[in-house]
């Protein structure tokens, strides 16, 4: 799954630290989100599209696999 | 969070109670009472302190404690966990089936090959119960 959060929150004009500590997830976390390389739970992905008041599909972008 | 670091105080307190008991009467006691007592006393002490003094750094550093909670409740850290832990958990029970080959083929004791074959079937069998006891519940 793709997703638009490094845009997002830098249009925000946030950085990850910042993101992470209002989310109350891990720096790490948002890094990992970011890159592509974790896919959150519903309830987070809920959170950020809460926070940054967004659809949740505007901001993760779901790809069905090539088969 | 103070109620917490007094027991923990106390638990060390209790530790080094058990140490002196083991000490001072170490001709009254036999040598396993001894030992248990010592076991209990150090661990008692170690366990005690540390979680004290690891209080005591959180209560005056509150923002350390709100990272630390927010690092062990993040969802990202307790997947790497579980994932961490059932992956620890397959490499041993294969790691125990191979120390019963080991000992077969070194023509071990029996009970030795038996107890392996046994813990790798017990958790065979656990894995399956929580599989379905976490699928109803799921």
């Amino acid at each position: 799954m793709k997703n638009r959060l490094e845009e997002i929150r830098k249009k925000h004009g946030m950085n990850q630290e910042e993101l992470a500590d209002v989310l109350e997830v891990s720096r790490q976390t948002i890094g990992s989100l970011e890159n592509g390389r974790y896919n959150p739970s519903i309830i987070l992905a809920f959170k950020i599209a809460r926070y940054f008041d967004m659809p949740i599909e505007e901001i993760f972008l779901y790809e069905e696999e090539a088969k | 969070m103070r109620v917490k670091t007094k027991g923990y105080l106390a638990l060390a307190g209790g530790g080094i109670l058990l140490l002196l008991i083991a000490i001072v009467c170490e001709g009254d006691l036999s040598r396993k009472v001894q030992g248990i007592l010592l076991g209990l006393g150090s661990m008692g002490t170690a366990v005690g302190f540390a979680r004290f003094f690891c209080g005591r750094f959180e209560e005056r550093h509150p923002e350390q404690r709100r990272k630390a909670e927010i690092e062990n409740r993040d969802e990202r850290n307790r997947d790497i966990r579980f994932r961490s832990r059932a992956a620890a958990g397959q490499a041993l029970q294969w790691a125990v089936m191979a120390l019963a080959w080991v000992n077969i083929l070194c023509d071990g004791a029996l009970w030795i090959t038996l107890s392996a074959v046994g813990i790798f079937c017990g958790k065979v069998v656990l894995e399956a119960a929580l599989t379905g006891y976490y699928g109803s519940r799921m």
